[in-house]
Protein backbone atom coordinates (compact mmCIF):
# COMPACT_ATOMS: atom_id res chain seq x y z
CA UNK A 1 0.00 0.00 0.00
CA UNK A 2 2.87 2.25 1.04
CA UNK A 3 4.32 1.77 -3.01
CA UNK A 4 0.57 2.55 -4.17
CA UNK A 5 0.99 5.83 -2.04
CA UNK A 6 3.55 6.97 -4.27
CA UNK A 7 2.00 6.06 -7.39
CA UNK A 8 3.45 2.04 -8.38
CA UNK A 9 0.33 0.39 -10.59
CA UNK A 10 1.47 -2.62 -10.40
CA UNK A 11 1.96 -2.92 -6.92
CA UNK A 12 -1.39 -1.25 -6.32
CA UNK A 13 -3.24 -4.07 -8.99
CA UNK A 14 -1.55 -6.92 -6.63
CA UNK A 15 -2.88 -5.31 -3.42
CA UNK A 16 -6.13 -4.66 -4.81
CA UNK A 17 -6.49 -8.41 -6.33
CA UNK A 18 -5.76 -9.78 -2.51
CA UNK A 19 -7.58 -7.25 -1.36
CA UNK A 20 -11.10 -8.48 -3.39
CA UNK A 21 -10.23 -11.94 -2.29
CA UNK A 22 -9.80 -11.00 1.30
CA UNK A 23 -12.60 -8.62 1.53
CA UNK A 24 -15.18 -11.29 -0.79
CA UNK A 25 -14.39 -14.25 2.15
CA UNK A 26 -15.37 -11.29 5.21
CA UNK A 27 -18.47 -10.38 3.05
CA UNK A 28 -19.37 -13.99 2.48
CA UNK A 29 -19.61 -14.80 6.31
CA UNK A 30 -22.05 -12.18 6.61
CA UNK A 31 -24.10 -11.78 3.71
CA UNK A 32 -25.94 -14.41 1.87
CA UNK A 33 -26.50 -13.33 -1.52
CA UNK A 34 -23.82 -13.19 -4.31
CA UNK A 35 -24.75 -10.03 -5.93
CA UNK A 36 -24.77 -8.08 -2.44
CA UNK A 37 -21.30 -10.08 -1.72
CA UNK A 38 -20.08 -8.45 -5.15
CA UNK A 39 -21.31 -4.93 -4.32
CA UNK A 40 -19.58 -4.66 -1.03
CA UNK A 41 -16.61 -5.92 -2.51
CA UNK A 42 -16.87 -3.04 -4.75
CA UNK A 43 -17.61 -0.68 -2.73
CA UNK A 44 -14.71 -1.68 -0.25
CA UNK A 45 -12.22 -1.31 -3.27
CA UNK A 46 -13.59 2.20 -4.39
CA UNK A 47 -13.13 3.39 -1.29
CA UNK A 48 -9.89 1.49 -0.41
CA UNK A 49 -9.48 4.15 -3.77
CA UNK A 50 -10.40 7.37 -2.52
CA UNK A 51 -9.13 6.95 0.96
CA UNK A 52 -5.72 5.61 0.52
CA UNK A 53 -3.79 8.62 1.75
CA UNK A 54 -4.92 7.83 5.18
CA UNK A 55 -3.04 4.77 5.27
CA UNK A 56 -0.31 5.13 8.00
CA UNK A 57 2.70 3.05 6.54
CA UNK A 58 3.87 2.64 10.16
CA UNK A 59 0.46 0.46 11.33
CA UNK A 60 -0.75 -2.53 9.72
CA UNK A 61 -2.59 -2.69 6.70
CA UNK A 62 -5.42 -5.02 7.89
CA UNK A 63 -6.84 -3.31 10.67
CA UNK A 64 -7.35 -0.56 7.81
CA UNK A 65 -8.61 -2.53 5.54
CA UNK A 66 -10.83 -4.23 7.32
CA UNK A 67 -11.98 -1.18 8.65
CA UNK A 68 -13.56 0.18 5.61
CA UNK A 69 -14.88 -3.25 4.62
CA UNK A 70 -16.84 -2.74 8.24
CA UNK A 71 -18.28 0.49 7.38
CA UNK A 72 -18.95 -0.47 3.87
CA UNK A 73 -20.85 -3.31 4.78
CA UNK A 74 -22.50 -1.55 7.67
CA UNK A 75 -23.58 1.27 5.12
CA UNK A 76 -25.17 -1.84 2.57
CA UNK A 77 -27.03 -3.14 5.48
CA UNK A 78 -28.73 0.05 6.17
CA UNK A 79 -28.86 0.37 2.75
CA UNK A 80 -30.63 -2.71 2.24
CA UNK A 81 -32.94 -2.02 5.06
CA UNK A 82 -34.14 1.80 3.60
CA UNK A 83 -34.54 0.17 0.32
CA UNK A 84 -36.76 -2.95 1.92
CA UNK A 85 -38.90 0.04 3.92
CA UNK A 86 -39.34 2.11 1.38
CA UNK A 87 -40.39 -0.86 -0.95
CA UNK A 88 -42.98 -2.58 1.35
CA UNK A 89 -44.37 0.76 1.75
CA UNK A 90 -44.79 0.82 -2.06
CA UNK A 91 -46.55 -2.84 -1.69
CA UNK A 92 -49.52 -1.42 0.17
CA UNK A 93 -51.72 -0.62 -2.56
CA UNK A 94 -50.55 -3.50 -4.38
CA UNK A 95 -51.11 -5.92 -2.03
CA UNK A 96 -55.17 -4.45 -1.43
CA UNK A 97 -55.03 -5.32 -5.50
CA UNK A 98 -54.51 -9.07 -4.04
CA UNK A 99 -56.22 -9.09 -1.54
CA UNK A 100 -59.20 -7.85 -3.22
CA UNK A 101 -59.12 -10.11 -6.09
CA UNK A 102 -58.56 -13.12 -3.37
CA UNK A 103 -61.87 -12.10 -1.86
CA UNK A 104 -63.66 -11.24 -5.47
CA UNK A 105 -67.26 -12.57 -5.67
CA UNK A 106 -66.06 -13.81 -8.59
CA UNK A 107 -64.81 -18.07 -8.20
CA UNK A 108 -63.14 -17.40 -11.45
CA UNK A 109 -60.76 -14.56 -10.27
CA UNK A 110 -60.20 -16.59 -7.35
CA UNK A 111 -59.42 -19.33 -9.38
CA UNK A 112 -57.35 -17.37 -11.78
CA UNK A 113 -55.29 -16.21 -8.66
CA UNK A 114 -54.66 -19.50 -7.34
CA UNK A 115 -53.30 -19.94 -10.69
CA UNK A 116 -50.98 -16.94 -11.09
CA UNK A 117 -49.97 -18.18 -7.81
CA UNK A 118 -49.06 -21.57 -8.80
CA UNK A 119 -46.71 -19.65 -11.73
CA UNK A 120 -44.66 -17.92 -8.59
CA UNK A 121 -41.75 -19.46 -7.36
CA UNK A 122 -41.90 -22.18 -4.88
CA UNK A 123 -40.58 -19.59 -1.98
CA UNK A 124 -42.78 -16.65 -3.11
CA UNK A 125 -45.98 -19.02 -3.33
CA UNK A 126 -45.02 -20.11 0.44
CA UNK A 127 -44.77 -16.90 1.78
CA UNK A 128 -47.88 -15.08 -0.09
CA UNK A 129 -49.99 -18.46 0.39
CA UNK A 130 -49.57 -18.14 4.56
CA UNK A 131 -49.56 -14.28 4.64
CA UNK A 132 -53.32 -14.31 2.30
CA UNK A 133 -54.74 -17.53 2.90
CA UNK A 134 -53.51 -18.65 6.28
CA UNK A 135 -53.06 -15.07 7.61
CA UNK A 136 -49.86 -15.45 9.59
CA UNK A 137 -48.61 -12.28 10.41
CA UNK A 138 -44.65 -11.61 8.90
CA UNK A 139 -43.18 -12.37 12.09
CA UNK A 140 -44.75 -15.76 12.50
CA UNK A 141 -43.51 -16.99 8.73
CA UNK A 142 -40.11 -15.48 9.49
CA UNK A 143 -40.06 -18.09 12.73
CA UNK A 144 -41.74 -21.12 10.39
CA UNK A 145 -40.00 -20.61 7.82
CA UNK A 146 -36.19 -19.98 9.33
CA UNK A 147 -36.22 -16.52 6.91
CA UNK A 148 -35.56 -13.19 8.24
CA UNK A 149 -38.16 -10.64 8.72
CA UNK A 150 -37.22 -8.76 5.79
CA UNK A 151 -36.47 -11.49 3.44
CA UNK A 152 -40.14 -12.62 4.08
CA UNK A 153 -40.96 -9.07 2.99
CA UNK A 154 -38.82 -8.78 0.23
CA UNK A 155 -40.28 -12.08 -0.80
CA UNK A 156 -43.71 -11.15 -0.70
CA UNK A 157 -43.26 -7.63 -2.47
CA UNK A 158 -41.25 -9.56 -5.26
CA UNK A 159 -44.35 -11.99 -5.70
CA UNK A 160 -46.84 -9.39 -5.68
CA UNK A 161 -45.41 -7.43 -8.30
CA UNK A 162 -45.22 -11.06 -10.49
CA UNK A 163 -49.15 -11.91 -9.53
CA UNK A 164 -49.64 -7.73 -10.57
CA UNK A 165 -48.03 -8.40 -14.22
CA UNK A 166 -50.05 -11.64 -14.50
CA UNK A 167 -53.35 -10.54 -13.17
CA UNK A 168 -52.82 -7.12 -15.48
CA UNK A 169 -51.75 -9.38 -18.79
CA UNK A 170 -54.97 -11.40 -17.78
CA UNK A 171 -57.39 -8.24 -17.91
CA UNK A 172 -58.81 -9.12 -14.55
CA UNK B 1 -18.91 -3.44 -13.95
CA UNK B 2 -17.42 -6.63 -12.63
CA UNK B 3 -14.70 -6.33 -9.92
CA UNK B 4 -11.70 -7.07 -12.10
CA UNK B 5 -12.68 -4.31 -13.88
CA UNK B 6 -13.07 -1.77 -11.23
CA UNK B 7 -9.44 -2.93 -10.05
CA UNK B 8 -8.07 -2.73 -13.81
CA UNK B 9 -9.94 1.25 -14.00
CA UNK B 10 -8.33 1.87 -10.60
CA UNK B 11 -4.62 0.53 -11.01
CA UNK B 12 -4.66 2.52 -14.90
CA UNK B 13 -5.73 5.76 -12.95
CA UNK B 14 -3.59 5.56 -9.75
CA UNK B 15 -1.61 8.70 -9.12
CA UNK B 16 0.80 9.31 -5.98
CA UNK B 17 -1.07 11.10 -2.81
CA UNK B 18 0.17 12.72 -0.30
CA UNK B 19 -0.11 10.81 2.98
CA UNK B 20 -2.01 11.96 5.99
CA UNK B 21 0.04 12.66 8.72
CA UNK B 22 -0.55 10.30 11.79
CA UNK B 23 -2.95 10.56 14.35
CA UNK B 24 -1.17 11.93 17.48
CA UNK B 25 0.45 13.98 14.90
CA UNK B 26 -2.52 15.49 13.63
CA UNK B 27 -3.84 15.96 16.96
CA UNK B 28 -1.29 17.56 18.15
CA UNK B 29 -0.86 20.33 15.36
CA UNK B 30 -4.56 20.92 16.09
CA UNK B 31 -4.18 21.17 19.92
CA UNK B 32 -1.35 23.59 19.47
CA UNK B 33 -3.18 25.66 16.72
CA UNK B 34 -6.38 26.02 19.00
CA UNK B 35 -4.50 26.70 22.20
CA UNK B 36 -2.41 29.20 20.40
CA UNK B 37 -5.81 30.73 19.22
CA UNK B 38 -7.59 30.88 22.80
CA UNK B 39 -4.61 32.64 24.31
CA UNK B 40 -4.34 35.09 22.06
CA UNK B 41 -8.37 35.79 22.04
CA UNK B 42 -8.05 35.87 25.89
CA UNK B 43 -5.09 38.16 26.07
CA UNK B 44 -6.87 40.58 23.66
CA UNK B 45 -10.22 40.77 25.58
CA UNK B 46 -8.86 41.15 28.75
CA UNK B 47 -9.11 38.58 32.07
CA UNK B 48 -10.91 38.58 34.68
CA UNK B 49 -10.02 41.63 37.47
CA UNK B 50 -9.89 38.70 40.27
CA UNK B 51 -7.89 36.11 38.34
CA UNK B 52 -5.41 35.66 40.63
CA UNK B 53 -7.02 35.41 43.54
CA UNK B 54 -9.32 32.54 41.42
CA UNK B 55 -6.15 30.36 40.58
CA UNK B 56 -6.40 29.71 44.27
CA UNK B 57 -9.37 28.82 44.52
CA UNK B 58 -8.84 24.72 43.88
CA UNK B 59 -12.97 24.15 43.07
CA UNK B 60 -12.24 27.10 39.90
CA UNK B 61 -8.22 24.87 39.09
CA UNK B 62 -10.65 21.41 38.88
CA UNK B 63 -12.98 23.02 36.65
CA UNK B 64 -10.29 24.21 34.72
CA UNK B 65 -8.46 20.72 34.60
CA UNK B 66 -11.49 19.15 33.50
CA UNK B 67 -12.12 21.45 30.97
CA UNK B 68 -8.74 20.91 29.54
CA UNK B 69 -8.12 17.30 30.27
CA UNK B 70 -10.83 15.69 30.07
CA UNK B 71 -13.18 17.12 27.76
CA UNK B 72 -10.82 19.11 25.61
CA UNK B 73 -8.10 16.27 25.27
CA UNK B 74 -10.01 13.48 24.97
CA UNK B 75 -12.59 15.18 22.24
CA UNK B 76 -9.86 15.97 20.00
CA UNK B 77 -8.00 12.71 20.50
CA UNK B 78 -11.59 11.04 19.57
CA UNK B 79 -12.64 13.28 16.55
CA UNK B 80 -8.97 12.92 15.17
CA UNK B 81 -9.29 8.56 15.82
CA UNK B 82 -12.27 8.87 14.10
CA UNK B 83 -11.72 9.96 11.12
CA UNK B 84 -8.95 7.46 9.90
CA UNK B 85 -9.94 4.12 9.26
CA UNK B 86 -8.99 1.27 11.30
CA UNK B 87 -7.63 3.93 14.61
CA UNK B 88 -11.24 4.01 15.81
CA UNK B 89 -10.61 3.58 19.64
CA UNK B 90 -12.84 1.59 21.93
CA UNK B 91 -17.06 2.88 23.16
CA UNK B 92 -15.01 2.97 26.43
CA UNK B 93 -12.63 5.92 25.12
CA UNK B 94 -15.41 8.09 23.93
CA UNK B 95 -17.13 7.83 26.70
CA UNK B 96 -14.35 9.56 28.95
CA UNK B 97 -15.14 13.14 27.07
CA UNK B 98 -18.88 12.03 28.55
CA UNK B 99 -17.40 11.41 31.92
CA UNK B 100 -15.19 14.60 32.33
CA UNK B 101 -18.61 16.90 31.18
CA UNK B 102 -20.58 14.93 33.92
CA UNK B 103 -18.08 15.74 36.49
CA UNK B 104 -17.97 18.98 35.34
CA UNK B 105 -21.77 19.79 36.14
CA UNK B 106 -21.05 17.82 39.28
CA UNK B 107 -18.42 20.30 40.16
CA UNK B 108 -20.77 23.43 39.66
CA UNK B 109 -23.97 21.77 41.25
CA UNK B 110 -21.57 20.82 44.42
CA UNK B 111 -20.24 24.20 44.50
CA UNK B 112 -23.67 25.64 44.41
CA UNK B 113 -24.11 25.89 48.49
CA UNK B 114 -20.83 28.34 48.69
CA UNK B 115 -21.35 30.78 46.39
CA UNK B 116 -23.83 33.81 46.29
CA UNK B 117 -26.84 33.77 43.79
CA UNK B 118 -28.33 36.38 41.90
CA UNK B 119 -31.20 36.74 39.99
CA UNK B 120 -29.85 39.21 37.37
CA UNK B 121 -26.64 36.54 36.97
CA UNK B 122 -28.24 34.30 34.59
CA UNK B 123 -29.26 37.03 32.39
CA UNK B 124 -26.08 38.25 31.45
CA UNK B 125 -24.77 34.88 29.99
CA UNK B 126 -24.90 36.19 26.53
CA UNK B 127 -22.02 37.50 26.42
CA UNK B 128 -20.51 34.23 27.52
CA UNK B 129 -22.08 32.89 24.68
CA UNK B 130 -20.33 35.01 22.17
CA UNK B 131 -17.30 35.09 23.50
CA UNK B 132 -16.90 30.97 23.29
CA UNK B 133 -18.12 31.23 20.49
CA UNK B 134 -15.82 33.85 18.98
CA UNK B 135 -12.84 32.20 20.76
CA UNK B 136 -14.03 28.67 19.38
CA UNK B 137 -14.64 29.64 16.37
CA UNK B 138 -11.18 29.31 14.26
CA UNK B 139 -10.04 26.24 16.59
CA UNK B 140 -13.74 25.08 14.90
CA UNK B 141 -13.22 25.26 11.92
CA UNK B 142 -9.48 23.99 11.78
CA UNK B 143 -10.95 20.73 13.16
CA UNK B 144 -13.57 19.97 10.77
CA UNK B 145 -11.45 20.60 7.81
CA UNK B 146 -9.19 18.55 9.33
CA UNK B 147 -10.76 15.58 9.93
CA UNK B 148 -12.74 16.63 6.73
CA UNK B 149 -9.54 15.95 4.66
CA UNK B 150 -9.29 12.28 6.55
CA UNK B 151 -11.88 9.61 6.29
CA UNK B 152 -14.68 10.01 8.75
CA UNK B 153 -16.46 6.69 9.14
CA UNK B 154 -19.00 8.30 11.74
CA UNK B 155 -19.94 11.91 10.98
CA UNK B 156 -22.03 12.20 13.47
CA UNK B 157 -19.59 10.96 16.45
CA UNK B 158 -16.92 12.77 14.63
CA UNK B 159 -18.75 16.25 14.42
CA UNK B 160 -19.75 16.13 18.27
CA UNK B 161 -15.93 15.25 19.37
CA UNK B 162 -14.78 18.00 17.12
CA UNK B 163 -17.14 20.67 18.66
CA UNK B 164 -16.79 19.91 21.89
CA UNK B 165 -13.43 20.12 22.18
CA UNK B 166 -13.26 23.42 20.41
CA UNK B 167 -16.02 24.77 22.30
CA UNK B 168 -14.52 23.03 25.92
CA UNK B 169 -11.38 25.11 25.26
CA UNK B 170 -13.15 28.10 24.24
CA UNK B 171 -14.96 28.06 27.35
CA UNK B 172 -12.04 27.83 29.74
CA UNK B 173 -10.89 31.01 27.92
CA UNK B 174 -14.37 32.07 28.66
CA UNK B 175 -13.91 31.37 32.43
CA UNK B 176 -10.61 33.13 32.50
CA UNK B 177 -13.05 36.10 31.13
CA UNK B 178 -15.95 36.25 32.97
CA UNK B 179 -15.87 37.00 36.26
CA UNK B 180 -19.43 35.54 37.30
CA UNK B 181 -19.11 32.54 39.44
CA UNK B 182 -23.08 32.45 40.14
CA UNK B 183 -23.37 28.15 40.18
CA UNK B 184 -26.99 28.64 38.20
CA UNK B 185 -24.85 31.01 35.28
CA UNK B 186 -22.14 28.50 35.28
CA UNK B 187 -24.69 25.46 34.71
CA UNK B 188 -26.60 27.07 31.84
CA UNK B 189 -24.54 29.80 30.01
CA UNK B 190 -21.02 28.00 30.67
CA UNK B 191 -21.99 23.91 30.58
CA UNK B 192 -24.98 24.17 28.80
CA UNK B 193 -23.05 26.23 26.04
CA UNK B 194 -20.52 23.42 25.46
CA UNK B 195 -23.20 21.03 25.77
CA UNK B 196 -25.20 22.69 22.96
CA UNK B 197 -22.18 23.02 20.54
CA UNK B 198 -21.46 19.53 20.87
CA UNK B 199 -25.26 18.36 19.70
CA UNK B 200 -24.74 21.07 17.23
CA UNK B 201 -21.46 19.31 15.96
CA UNK B 202 -23.74 15.95 15.40
CA UNK B 203 -25.13 17.78 12.64
CA UNK B 204 -22.63 20.04 11.25
CA UNK B 205 -20.59 16.35 11.81
CA UNK B 206 -23.39 14.55 9.31
CA UNK B 207 -23.71 17.40 6.98
CA UNK B 208 -20.00 18.63 6.60
CA UNK B 209 -17.91 15.23 7.03
CA UNK B 210 -20.42 12.80 5.15
CA UNK B 211 -19.02 11.76 2.22
CA UNK B 212 -20.61 11.65 -1.34
CA UNK B 213 -21.12 8.19 -2.34
CA UNK B 214 -18.10 6.30 -3.44
CA UNK B 215 -19.01 5.68 -7.06
CA UNK B 216 -20.57 9.04 -7.58
CA UNK B 217 -16.98 10.34 -6.78
CA UNK B 218 -14.94 7.71 -8.87
CA UNK B 219 -16.50 6.59 -11.49
CA UNK B 220 -17.78 9.59 -13.47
Amino acid sequence: MSRAQDGDRGAYQTLLIEVMALVRRFARRRLRQADWQDEVVQETLLSIHRDRHTYDPQRPFLPWMYAIARHRLLEFAEKQRRRCRNEIAGDDVLEEVVSEAMIAESGARVGFVRQALALLSLKQREIIQLLKFEGLSVAEISRRTGLSQSSVKVTAHRGYKSLRRLILEAGL
Amino acid sequence: MSSDKIIQYLARDLQPVRRLRGVEQRTLLWGGFALSCVSIGTYVLGARPDLSQKIRDPAYLCESALLLVLIFVFSARSAFHLSVPGAERSKGARMLPLLGLLLWACLITAHSGHSPSGAADSINGWACIWRMTGLALAPALAVLLMVRRAAPSSPGWTGWFALLSACSLAMLGTQILCANDDPRHLLIWHFGAVLVAGLVGIYLGRWLLTRAHVRRVIIR
